[in-house]
């Protein structure tokens, strides 16, 4: 079943220029697209391609001008719905530090399902549980500003978490962190698909991609191409006109392969392909 | 070999013309008489030559913002002896407007520091603090830099730098610092938050400075294919010191020991580096993906 369905959806940002004439950009044009439950779909694109406007669209934080958004069955475009559709789909950006409203990491995490009116001793549960996903129980009662960044993201994922949501996007959370943040928010997002978690990933590291099921790629607001990740890397021409790089690992074995040796084609571990080119290299 | 005296300069540190930056036994601690001390730097020795293009990485927490905030003298040299241009930075007097010209400091997110309503004008900032009063020769320096960032100068100069994209609101924040015709550059990951494209731009603006116009590059990096093609020489810092200062080729053939310290292989360091170990020779030079192709088709060509 598909949980987020976008039909023909088309979005413009206001512009001013010096004479105060009004013009209109492309945030968005002509989208469609859906999301199964359950699913691991990466949107990816270079700046201003389209795809922060496309996850803001997703839980109504902006509405579409033209065309509809629908989150498990409610149009965004219906203002009643937009309470229960941000209840459905909860949302960590990029920057860790603008995401913090607590000074203890347990108040931070609780802030969600206290707005929503939840009884305290299910907050409590919701809490604790949403720090356990996500690993940091231990910190519960320390200070979110002494944390580093991946941490911090994983504090602004559990409270998402706490809202028990269907979906769970992720607009270029990674962005900002070192390797290691990095990877500690990235399988934070697989384990909780795993656990069954909708998870919309954005970013623009195609390394970041490769274990999702499904690639959305952006350009100029449009939807350019969906497949897999390896039919993405397979289309080096889409791949370098949209301005995004395979992981040099596969831009080399597909270059080797294209050269006439039997390698794995899209090999993403640079040491299996080495091994590979040694044996090619010995058999000659 | 006994502790040489304070308050004597130890002889070693003479700098030549050719040096940029040299540092003996830099310590610096945070919060230093307070329970909350944390010692960020231990003992930090190297030397740095002029026209270099050094990348310097570690782990978050490393020390390696410390260090590089103390080479136009953010940070004031605690003990230890730092030697920037001609500026002896361990003693108490240091010409920091001369410093500060000459140690062109770009930080992390740089667009976000533009604030002024035109482009021009946010270029301009930094001449007229300055001291350079005469207009003219600052819009002229502004349009030099401009251009060096390879942004068209007469299209951007009146436009708010709010509109730009956020490649171009980099190349502007840096273009401020470049007008001050710096001798030394030092960025602290020029490239974060970045596509793929405008990190490339980035990239080939601060090689073509390197190369063409001799300035001397301090990059600090999370970025491991970015510096191993692009920097002559990584210093890798762990907790406050110094854990290599090598080649990018040299370095990474440490595989365990940098996976230990939560930085990554570059792809084509581990690719050549299989090959090493089954005797085919990737030539030091062979970085980047074409140049690591080229190299494989020379050994299937047969030696």
């Amino acid at each position: 079943m598909d949980i987020i369905t976008l039909d023909n959806v088309s979005y413009y940002y206001k512009t001013y220029d010096e004479n105060n004439d009004v013009s209109y950009a492309v945030g968005v044009e002509g989208v469609s697209l859906s999301i199964e439950e359950g699913a691991f779909v990466a949107l990816v694109g270079h700046n201003g391609s389209g795809k922060s406007t496309l996850a803001k669209l997703l839980n109504g934080l902006i509405l579409p001008k033209s065309g509809t958004v629908t989150v498990a069955g409610l149009s965004t475009a219906d203002k009643k719905n937009l309470f229960e559709i941000r209840k459905n789909v909860g949302m960590v950006f990029q920057n860790p530090d603008n995401q913090m409203v607590a000074s203890i990491v347990e108040e931070d995490v609780a802030f969600g399902p206290e707005n929503l009116g939840i009884p305290q001793p299910e907050i409590v549960e919701r809490v604790s549980q949403a720090l356990e996903q996500v690993g940091m129980t231990e910190y519960a009662k320390r200070s979110p500003h002494k944390l580093s960044g991946g941490q911090k993201q994983r504090i602004a994922i559990a409270g998402a978490l706490a809202i028990r949501p269907k979906v769970i996007v992720f607009d270029e959370s990674t962005a900002m962190l070192d390797p290691l943040g990095r990877r500690e928010v990235l399988n934070v997002a697989k384990q909780l698909n795993k656990q069954g978690m909708t998870v919309v990933l954005i970013t623009h590291f195609m390394e970041e991609v490769l274990d999702c099921g499904k690639v959305v790629v952006m350009s100029g607001g449009h939807v350019v191409k969906i497949g897999s990740p390896m039919e993405i890397f397979d289309d080096d021409r889409l791949l370098s006109s949209v301005g995004l790089d395979a992981p040099r690992s596969i831009a080399l074995s597909r270059k080797l392969k294209s050269a006439g040796f039997n390698v794995t084609e899209n090999c993403i571990d640079a040491k299996v392909l080495g091994g590979e080119v040694c044996q090619n290299l010995t058999n000659k | 070999m006994s502790k040489p005296n304070k308050q004597v300069v130890t002889p070693q540190l003479v700098t030549d013309s050719q040096t940029a930056i040299v540092a003996q036994n830099l310590c610096f601690t945070y919060n230093a008489k307070s329970p909350f001390s944390k010692q960020a730097l231990n003992n930090i020795t190297l030397n740095i030559k002029k026209g270099e293009f050094v990348a310097v990485v570690g782990h978050t927490g490393s020390g390696k913002t410390t260090f590089v905030q103390h080479l136009n003298a953010l940070i004031r040299v605690q003990s230890g002896e730092l030697r920037v241009l001609e500026h002896n930075l361990s003693q108490k007097k240091v010409d920091l407007k001369l410093l500060r010209k000459q140690v062109g400091m770009v930080f992390q997110y740089p667009e976000y520091q533009l604030f002024a309503d035109s482009v021009l004008d946010d270029v301009c900032f930094g001449l007229k603090n300055f001291g350079l009063k005469d207009k003219a020769e600052r819009e002229a320096l502004a349009e030099e830099a401009i251009g060096l960032v390879g942004l068209d100068f007469k299209e951007v100069k009146n436009k708010s730098p709010f509109d730009l994209s956020g490649g171009e609101k980099r190349r502007v924040a840096l273009a401020g610092v470049l007008a001050m015709k710096p001798q030394i550059l030092v960025m602290d990951e020029p490239t974060a938050g970045l596509d793929p494209r405008g990190k490339r731009e980035i990239l080939s603006l601060v090689s073509s400075l390197n190369k063409e116009q001799g300035i001397t590059v301090v990059m600090v990096s999370h970025d491991m294919n970015e510096v191993y093609e692009n920097a002559d020489r990584i210093i890798v810092f762990r907790d406050g010191q110094i854990a290599y200062d090598t080649t990018p080729r040299d370095l990474f053939r440490n595989e365990e020991d940098i996976v230990s310290m939560n930085l990554e292989i570059p792809h084509m360091a581990k690719f050549a580096n299989e090959l090493e170990r089954n005797g085919y020779i990737i030539p030091d030079n062979c970085k980047t993906v074409e140049q690591t192709f080229e190299a494989v088709m020379r050994l299937k060509g047969g030696e």
